[in-house]
Formats: structure tokens, C-alpha cells, sequence
């Protein structure tokens, strides 16, 4: 096979921008994906009764933040935004409910409901935001799409200082860093049942509570930005629409994509990554290929340990790689065909509740999320079951047949699982003795919160980490973000510290990128590729061209009256 | 979409559509194919699932490499790669040693006389001879040209230098079990023959006879494609975009714009317009030209044939396993061969019983007893369809459609799996993916009542007829309307002609010269006398 400027190994969302990006500039650029379909993690399948569309991996998109939107024409393929008028819910046992929604306004008269406290700091909240956008977009385009560095941090501390003066919250960047995510929610807000909301959504966005800095700046920046400025979607179609429309793009732009493609090994020679050999088992068997620089969208430990061995990187970077983590964010995950959308019981105290295409239910306050955390983090199942719950027909009603709706229910759990219900488990091996057994358990809790809803299933599948590891086996442990979103594998840390040089997609080893485990996590950001393309494209000495040039965020607060909320209606 | 004017619409991007799409795009025109679908493909379907593949529409390919498209577009390098493997079928019996087919017809030749009888060696090898010969020289030839009325097609053949047409005319109308019966094969050779041709529905009592040489010479060579049936869509797919076409996903056509008598575009169901010259429709003739259009808007007779047009009889109960290890069949101690056969029956013992079976589906009834599945273990020669060390198993059945099988579908492949397991002890599934002949229909729009096919293969819906004589050719009465799918000659299971054919038709309809070449069968043909002109 002919040589190429540039290999992308893993043809997920991020490869794929990375990819695109490159070839538009004029940089000859092969995708190598090792399963049949590339967009692994956003993808959309029907293993059930046809017309219901199952996501099985990323559900609720931000990509409408990324700079791509813009730069590739993501629209132009076929990429469509939807959502629904409220965006996350939280909804609890005593009939209660607390929101957040695209209208600023919206949450307001919500959070009102509950405390005038926490209303108010909302109400100048948003004041500062409207007033300042064009340099928070800056800020959080540097924080988001650049290697991150003690500069970006520096400016993240100054729009975070005066944003929190301005709400009234007595808080420091510094002493937020220091912070877990408990103890920040404790600063800012003063109802359980607006902590609870909040901590439930970055929790599910990938930043857990339970840690110091993670768990802070979910809580105190990520989730109040969360609508009006950070976007909450589905797309038409399902979430490997995402998928199609960068494939679409990028072999649009010229990249060679070539599917069925696992990579057994990246050529390094004297330290320098050279090329690649493609597995026995893909469509080219043992095939040899070369190329100016290798960018890896695997995670870290099957990049480096896998594809090129202990012996090539040497025992200290193995031993700092073999100690990366991937035992947080791993979901357990059931998807539910349903004859009516979900009736929450909460809907008398708002009826939002009911336009709302994604919430948690459990945790009805901080102690018990402090629990749950605790258990997650010593490997122990939780027993009453947490969980974050979707139905993304809300938004998109073309993703199951009319009338009916799809609903989705992912529980973090700890992958190498110790115990349950006091007795013992034997880790990833046990996943499929109990996944049926647990899915009952945690579908029995979501009666409680939404009555009705086990009479309205018509079909379910159920995904343990052990199957998303068997889909993906870049997904170590079924993580779903790319390694653990802890301190030490979080920022200018991330993957781990040692294993970047000069900048954010830049290894120790010569010529060899990496597009997944880096800042700023995986999820749908597409900025991990964006970063790689980057420092790539600058170390072919391309230039920039005229079009590459749109920011973070450009694309959705120029776009965000448009997009339809409520059944694609717009 | 922002574009919305087109030269040509494709409505479907199943196999047929994106064909077409592919030429058309690669011809210079501006194409948009209109999928209703989330995903393109049609039955080219790919289940990736849990690190499992699963194909529950087409999985083993006739006219894999024969395709024009694979050639045209070097589909191999953008990763199509096709398997053929060694052993195509194996029949597992109770009560006898298992019955084995291969790619190498002297292999099985030489199978049968060692384990059958040195007679159905020899005729096993006389029957593959011809079928083969009427199969190179004429039909793969002819599924790659428009269609030509019979009696023209009589003559031609009849006339033909190469004396293989006044061969072939002798039997084309005669039903399959006749012309198996010309060859003298004793049972459960003749019903595993028999079998090849009628898993897919296919009648032994229709006049069908010429389809049957082909099915068996090409049942004999069929492929899988690597990574699953999806990946042959995929590249076609990829190389409409790169040739500057649209392919817009969950977008289904509700009706063709006309104007002054001629087409004008399409109307997506979300209410959008789309213009275009020419309207190429890849779905059923009731879609076509009953929903598609008002009726005053085509002639009458057309309108009638649509309301006429025939849906199979049999469809297809599928069963889906994930597997810890590949199946191993009972009696095969001898017969390791019988293990890593492409498709394993199982149930088939005779003849008779294999008619009765037949029979008995004709009629509606849906088997309960010994039950005739065929099953396919893709992994065994495409490991990367399953995770490291694992396998996927497909069962098929056939089965009526009118029957309750949203109630009874896990039952009945409960049923199936234990069947399965019988012939197989060590089958221990850790996941089951039910595919009754309801989800069919429920997928794809176009195969109502589980027709695979987009409409029987009964006499007056093949060759010139289907799906009827004034749109058999491609064209139709409706200026700018063509018809290029599965229910346009020469058919479905993804052989590839229609979508072909269409494309052949429409570059010649807008005056622009082709940038590819005939196929060399077709060639060859027309120098044989056995296509005119």
C-alpha cells in the first residue's frame, strides 16, 4: 500500500475531525478503523425491533460547541441538532423536580419553586454571562481546543474570579481547584435539590464529584453554563448521525478511510514512529504502511503497550502508562423500546419535567451522592440504584416509529465490580451473570419516579461494561472518556503525566500523536482531534488555511435560535 | 440539505440505488440518493453489536466478485474483500454422515463418489459443467443488459453462434425439479442440491427453470464479505461522496413532482422539495407508482400491474447468537470439513420431505417440528466479526409471514436455537438477537410481507415481466421516471444488475459518454450472438 503523510489509528469522532482537518489542508491523510463502522462511541444501532433507534454509547452530543461545526460544514453532511426545551432534569421521590433549560429564563422559574437563594445567584449568573459572552467564548475556546498550560489556567482563574463576584459567590479559582466537587456545590448553592441537580449532570458529563478539581469545575463552571451557552442534543437520526456526517466530510475532503483495518503495530524506529502494520484478521493482512506521523485515537495504555511494547518505550514509561486509570466513568447501560414517553410523577410540581429529554433520578441529596461516589470508587455496586435516564424521542421522534419512544438508563458502576448486595463479584467476568438481574433492579427504582413505565417497554437491551469493552477494546474496562477523569489524569496532567511533550497531542515518542486520553476528555467535543490536527499540521509546517478559523461555541450561539426543541418541532 | 436541485434523485440507497448512484456521480452528473432509513445499505446490513457482527439480511454473496461495481470502482482497495470459503455448504443429518459441498466442484465430486455413490460423482460434475456454461456464456451476461422480451430472446438464443443457447432454450421454462431430474443424483444428494435453490424461497414446481443453473453454479461460489455484509454498501457509499454526490439518510420520499407530464423532482416526507430531471426509483413497484403518484398522473395499466404486484410467500425467521465457541455438529467425527462449511443445514434429510416442508409453507403453516434451518458461523473465516476467540451464529429459516410473530417470536427462537443446539450440543449462546419475518418489513419499507426480493419470483413477475412489460427495461411511460431496484429485471440478492442497468440507461438518456467499459461476459456475449447488437 502507498504511503501517506499522515495515519489516524481509530476512526472515532476525534480521529475523524483530526483526519478531515489534515486532509482539507492538503496533508495526505488515511483512517484506519479496526470495526466495521467507524464513530465506535457515537453510534446508533437497532438490535431490537427495527425503527427504534438505540444509542449505545454517546447519547447527549456537545459537538455544536466545536470549532469543526464551522470549519468542516458538519451541517453540509447531514449533521441536524435537536433538543428539547429543558435539557437535564432531576427528579425525586417526593414529587419534586429541578431543571435546567435552554431559556435561561426557564430555570429560573423553576429553580424559584425552590429557592429564592440559588434563583438569585442564577438570575446573576446570567446577567454576567450575557454581558461578557465574547470573552468567556475566548476563554473557554482555550481552555477547551488548546494544549492545556499554566496560561490557559491563568485565564480560566480570571474569568472564574469575577464571575464569581459578580454572582455573589465568595470563591476563588485557586480555592475552587483545591475543591471536590461536594464542597463546591456546598459553596455555591443552598437547596439539596439544586446541589443534587447539578452534581448529577457533570457527574454524568464525565467529571465525578467525589474528586478535587474534577468534581469543582463540573459543578461550578461546566453545569451552570449548560444550555444557553454549553449545547445539549441529540441529532437526527441518532447519535452516529454525528459519525456519518464526519465520514461524509472527511472522504469529502479526501481522506482514505479503510474500515475492517486493526492496527497490530506502530512501527518505531530509534524512537520514532514510522508507519504501521494492520492486523491478520482486517481486510489487509499484515500489510505495512508508512507515514510522516501516526495519530493514535486509541487510549493510552493499548497505544502504547499494545502496539508497541514495553521494550520500544522502555520500563519508566510503561510503568507510568500501566498505572493510568479506567476504572471510573463506566456505565451500565439499558436501552428500552416504549410505547409512550415516560410520565414522571413530578410533572405536577413542573410540567417541564416532561419536555425534558434527559435527568437523573436517585440521590435525593448530597450524603446519598457521597455514598454512591464512595461505593463506586471501592468497586462495590451501589444498592439503591442512581441513575442517569434519557429519551431522547423527545427530541427527535424520528428515532423510534410514531407514537413511540426510546429511553435510555445508564448507572455508573465500578467495571471490575467487587460486591453487590453483600455478596462478592468477580469483576468484568461477572457482568454477564448479572446484567439482567441489575437491569430489573435499576428499571424497578425508575418505576418509582415515572409509574407506568415497565408497562410501556416493549423491548430492552442491556450493555454492560463488559460488552462495550467487547465492542471496543480501546475502551479498557468499557471507559467510556478515554482513561479516568481523575486529578492526576485531569488538565495539564492528562492522560497521565510524562507521556505528552510540548503541547497536548504530542508524545514522547517522535512523529506519534494522540487523539483520545487527552484534555480535554473523550465525549463529544471533537477538540481532542482538533488539538491533534493542530500540532500535527503545524509540525508538517502547513499553514493555517482561510478556512480553519472558527472558535469554540461560534457555531452554536450563531445557530441556537434554530434548532428545533420539542419533537424537532421548531 | 441546502442544495436542492439535482440532475438525477435515486429514491433508496439499498444496494441498487447506491449503484446506480455510484456510476451516475462518477459519470459527472449531480446525484442525491433519498434514503428513509437512518442508514444506507438496504439489505446490506451490518448489526455491529457488543463487538459481534450480525448480518440478518444478505450475508453470502452470488455474484460477489462478477459485480461490474466491485471492478469499476476497485472496490477491493477501499477494503471490500471478499471470502470464499473452501467449504460452501455441509447438510448435518442424525442418521448419516453429513453431506458436504465445496468451492471446487471436483472436490465434491470426488466427496460424493467416495461417500454417496461414484454416480452422483460423475453427474454432480456433468450438472455443474453445464450450469456453469449456461451461466458464464449467458446468464451473468444477461444480468448486466436490459431485459428483452422472451420470444426475442428465444430467437436470439436459438440462432446464436455458440449452440449453448438452442442448449439452454430446452430447459429454461421447465420447472427446477425437472431439470434436476435430468441428472441422476440419489438422495440426500438431489435434496441438498434442490435446497440450494429453494432457501431462498424460490419454488421447485414454478417455471423458473432458467434461474436454476445460476443458483446452483453460484450457490457453489458465493463469498462473504469481511467485516460483514455492510462493508460492500459502505465503500460504494463512500465513493458517491467522493465523486461530489448527496446521500441524505432519513429521508423518505412521499411523492414525484410532475409537470408538463414530465418528473420534476421529489417530495421528502418532512415536506421538502427536490428537484431533479430525472427520478430513479430502487423500491417497489406499489411504492413506485402507486404511492409516488396520483393516478391520473401514469396510465391506468401501469397503476393496475402495481396493484397486482405480488409479494412472497415465504419469508424468513432468523435467530442471531453470540458465541463463546464456533458450533460443532454431531457426526462429524470423520467430517471435520462438515464444521466449516459457509452454511449448514440442518434438517434436511430427503427430497420428499424437503417438498413436503415446501409444501407446507406454500400453505402457510409455520413449522414447529424439525424445524429446516440454515446456519452460518461468519467468524470461522472472518474473525474480526466477532471479539478475539468468539464467534457469531446466524440461523435462518424459512417461515410464512402471516402468523403472530410479534407474540411469538422469542419462543420461536427458543425453538430454533434448540433445534440448532441438537445438531450442535456445544451451542451456548451468551446473547440472542430475535429477527422474525415482521422486522422485515418493519426495516426496510420496500419488502412488505418479509419480501426480501420486493416481490415473488413467479413467472409473470421475472425477465421482461417484472415488474411489468413497459418498465422491465428501466424506463417507464412517466417521462424521467426510471425504475432500477430489486423488483426491476433482473431482480434482487444483491446481484447487482438493476442498479447497474438504470445507471447504463440514464448516462445514455442525458447524452454523456461513460467512464467505464462493459463487463467482459457481456462482451463476449454479444460476440457469441447471445446478446444482439
Amino acid at each position: 500500500m502507498q504511503d501517506y503523510d499522515v495515519i489516524i489509528i481509530g476512526g472515532g469522532v476525534n480521529g475523524l475531525t483530526a483526519a478531515a482537518y489534515l486532509s482539507r489542508s492538503g496533508i495526505k491523510t488515511l483512517v484506519l478503523e479496526a470495526k466495521g463502522e467507524c464513530g465506535t462511541h457515537s453510534d446508533t444501532c437497532e438490535p431490537g425491533i427495527p425503527g427504534f433507534l438505540h444509542n449505545t454509547h454517546a447519547t447527549w452530543l456537545i459537538s455544536a460547541m466545536s470549532p469543526a461545526m464551522e470549519d468542516l460544514n458538519l451541517t453540509e453532511f447531514g449533521l441536524e441538532y435537536l433538543t428539547t426545551e429543558y435539557v437535564f432534569g432531576k427528579t425525586f421521590l417526593d414529587g419534586t423536580n429541578s431543571l435546567m433549560a435552554v431559556d435561561p429564563f426557564k430555570t429560573l422559574a423553576n429553580w424559584q419553586k425552590i429557592s429564592e437563594k440559588d434563583a438569585g445567584y442564577l438570575m446573576l449568573a446570567g446577567e454576567y454571562l450575557i454581558t461578557k459572552m465574547d470573552e468567556i467564548k475566548e476563554v473557554l475556546h482555550e481552555f477547551l481546543a488548546k494544549a492545556p498550560s499554566e496560561a490557559v489556567k491563568k485565564k480560566m482563574a480570571k474569568f472564574n474570579n469575577e464571575f464569581n463576584a459578580s454572582c455573589g459567590v465568595n470563591l476563588t479559582f485557586d480555592q475552587l481547584w483545591d475543591m471536590n466537587g461536594f464542597q463546591a456545590a456546598d459553596t455555591i448553592f443552598e437547596s439539596e435539590y439544586i446541589k443534587t441537580l447539578i452534581l448529577a449532570f457533570s457527574w454524568i458529563g464525565g467529571l465525578p464529584p467525589i474528586h478535587k478539581t474534577v468534581g469543582s469545575i463540573g459543578t461550578a463552571i461546566f453545569g451552570p453554563l449548560s444550555g444557553p451557552i454549553f449545547p445539549v442534543h441529540q441529532a437526527r437520526g441518532g447519535s452516529h448521525a454525528l459519525s456519518h456526517s464526519l465520514v461524509k466530510a472527511a472522504t469529502a475532503y479526501g481522506v482514505k478511510i479503510l474500515p475492517c483495518c486493526p492496527v497490530k503495530e506502530i512501527i518505531v524506529e530509534n524512537g520514532e514512529a514510522k508507519g504501521v502494520v494492520l492486523s491478520e484478521k482486517g481486510v489487509f493482512p499484515n500489510e505495512r504502511i508508512y507515514a510522516k506521523k501516526i495519530i493514535s485515537n486509541l487510549t493510552l495504555a493499548p497505544t502504547f503497550m499494545d502496539l508497541i511494547g514495553e521494550e520500544k518505550i522502555g520500563p519508566k514509561m510503561a510503568g507510568i502508562i500501566r498505572k493510568f486509570k479506567y476504572d471510573e466513568q463506566n456505565i451500565f447501560c439499558m436501552n428500552f423500546a416504549l410505547d409512550k414517553a415516560p410520565q414522571f410523577k413530578s410533572a405536577e410540581f413542573d410540567d417541564g419535567i416532561q419536555r425534558c429529554f434527559m435527568g437523573y433520578f436517585g440521590g435525593s441529596n448530597t450524603a446519598e451522592f457521597k455514598k454512591f461516589n464512595k461505593d463506586l470508587v471501592s468497586g462495590i455496586i451501589h444498592e439503591t440504584p442512581m441513575a442517569n435516564w434519557f429519551v431522547p424521542t423527545l427530541a427527535d421522534p424520528t428515532q423510534a416509529p410514531e407514537g413511540c419512544h426510546t429511553a435510555i438508563i445508564w448507572q455508573d458502576v465500578p467495571p471490575e465490580a467487587k460486591s453487590w448486595k453483600k455478596g462478592s463479584l468477580n469483576g468484568m467476568e461477572s457482568w454477564d451473570e448479572i446484567k439482567y438481574e441489575l437491569a430489573d433492579m435499576i428499571t424497578d427504582e425508575f418505576e418509582k419516579y415515572a409509574p407506568g413505565f415497565k408497562k410501556s417497554i416493549i423491548d430492552r437491551i442491556v450493555y454492560s461494561p463488559m460488552d462495550i469493552e467487547r465492542n471496543n477494546p480501546s475502551a479498557v474496562l468499557g471507559n467510556w472518556v478515554g482513561g479516568s477523569v481523575t486529578p492526576e489524569q485531569f488538565f495539564m496532567n492528562r492522560p497521565v503525566k510524562g507521556v505528552l511533550k510540548n503541547g497536548g497531542a504530542r508524545t514522547f515518542l517522535k512523529n506519534l500523536y494522540l487523539s483520545n486520553s487527552i484534555h480535554p476528555m473523550g465525549a463529544t467535543f471533537l477538540t481532542s482531534g482538533y488539538i491533534a490536527a493542530t500540532e500535527v499540521a503545524e509540525d508538517l509546517g502547513v499553514g493555517k488555511p482561510e478556512w480553519w478559523r472558527s472558535k469554540c461555541f461560534d457555531w452554536y450561539l450563531d445557530n441556537i435560535n434554530n434548532i428545533p426543541q420539542n419533537l424537532g418541532v421548531r | 440539505m441546502k442544495d436542492k436541485n439535482y440532475d438525477v434523485a435515486i429514491i433508496g440507497a439499498g444496494p441498487n440505488g447506491l449503484i446506480c448512484g455510484a456510476y451516475l456521480a462518477k459519470a459527472g452528473l449531480k446525484v442525491i440518493l433519498l434514503e428513509a432509513r437512518h442508514e444506507t445499505g438496504g439489505g446490506l446490513d451490518t448489526l455491529e453489536f457488543a463487538g459481534f457482527k450480525y448480518n440478518p439480511h444478505a450475508i453470502y454473496h452470488m455474484m460477489a466478485d462478477i459485480m461490474p461495481v466491485y471492478h469499476d470502482f476497485d472496490l477491493r482497495s477501499r477494503g471490500v474483500k471478499f471470502i470464499f470459503p473452501e467449504v460452501q455448504a455441509s447438510y448435518i443429518a442424525k442418521d448419516r454422515k453429513p453431506l458436504i459441498f465445496y468451492h471446487d466442484p471436483k472436490k465434491t465430486a470426488g466427496f460424493l463418489s467416495n461417500e454417496f455413490s461414484t454416480k452422483d460423482g460423475e453427474e454432480y460434475i456433468r450438472m455443474y459443467t453445464e450450469f456453469q456454461e449456461y451461466s458464464e456464456k449467458i446468464l451473468i451476461p444477461l444480468t448486466y443488459v436490459p431485459a428483452v422480451p422472451p420470444i426475442e430472446q428465444i430467437q436470439t438464443l436459438g440462432s446464436a453462434k455458440d449452440d449453448v443457447g438452442r442448449r439452454f432454450n430446452d430447459i429454461a421454462e421447465l420447472p427446477p425439479i425437472e431439470i434436476l431430474n435430468m441428472y441422476d443424483f440419489s438422495d440426500p444428494v438431489k435434496a441438498g442440491i434442490l435446497n440450494l435453490f429453494c432457501m431462498w424461497g424460490l419454488q421447485p414446481y414454478e417455471a423458473l427453470g432458467y434461474l436454476f443453473p445460476l443458483y446452483i453454479y453460484r450457490m457453489t461460489n458465493a463469498a462473504l464479505v469481511s467485516g460483514g455484509s455492510h462493508r460492500l454498501s459502505s465503500a460504494i457509499h463512500k465513493t458517491i461522496i467522493e465523486n461530489g454526490g448527496a446521500i441524505s439518510d432519513d429521508s423518505e420520499v412521499v411523492k414525484v413532482m410532475m409537470r408538463n407530464g414530465k418528473v420534476e423532482g421529489v417530495v421528502i416526507d418532512d415536506g421538502t422539495e427536490i428537484k431533479a430531471s430525472v427520478v430513479a426509483s430502487t423500491v417497489d413497484p406499489k411504492q413506485s407508482f402507486l404511492k409516488f403518484f396520483d393516478d391520473h398522473e401514469i396510465p391506468e395499466n401501469l397503476a393496475e400491474s402495481a396493484r397486482r404486484w405480488e409479494w412472497e410467500k415465504t419469508t424468513f425467521f432468523g435467530t442471531h447468537l453470540a458465541l463463546r465457541e464456533a458450533p460443532r455438529y454431531i457426526g462429524t467425527e470423520s467430517f471435520e470439513d462438515a464444521n466449516r462449511a459457509m452454511i449448514t443445514f440442518l434438517g434436511v434429510t430427503g427430497t420428499e420431505d424437503l417438498l413436503d416442508h415446501l409444501g407446507s409453507l406454500e400453505n402457510g403453516k409455520v413449522p414447529t417440528e424439525n424445524l429446516f434451518g440454515h446456519t452460518t458461523c461468519a467468524s470461522l473465516f472472518d474473525p474480526i466479526q466477532a471479539p478475539d476467540g468468539m464467534h457469531t451464529g446466524r440461523w435462518e429459516s424459512l417461515a410464512p409471514y402471516d402468523h403472530d410473530w410479534e407474540e411469538n417470536k422469542w419462543e420461536y427462537a427458543r425453538l430454533c436455537a434448540a433445534q440448532w443446539k441438537e445438531y450442535a450440543p456445544n451451542l451456548d449462546p451468551i446473547n440472542m438477537l430475535v429477527y422474525p419475518p415482521t422486522y422485515i418489513e418493519k426495516k426496510f419499507l420496500n419488502m412488505v410481507k418479509g419480501s426480501i426480493k420486493q416481490g415473488a419470483y413467479v413467472p409473470l413477475q421475472m425477465g421482461y415481466f417484472r415488474p411489468n412489460e413497459s418498465c422491465s427495461q428501466g424506463f417507464t411511460p412517466v417521462e424521467g421516471f426510471y425504475v432500477c431496484g430489486a423488483s426491476v429485471y433482473p431482480g434482487g440478492m444483491i446481484i447487482g444488475g438493476p442498479g447497474y442497468i438504470g445507471a447504463n440507461l440514464i448516462a445514455e438518456d442525458f447524452g454523456i459518454s461513460r467512464p467505464w467499459n462493459e463487463p467482459e461476459s457481456v462482451k463476449t456475449a454479444r460476440e457469441n450472438g447471445i446478446i444482439q447488437g
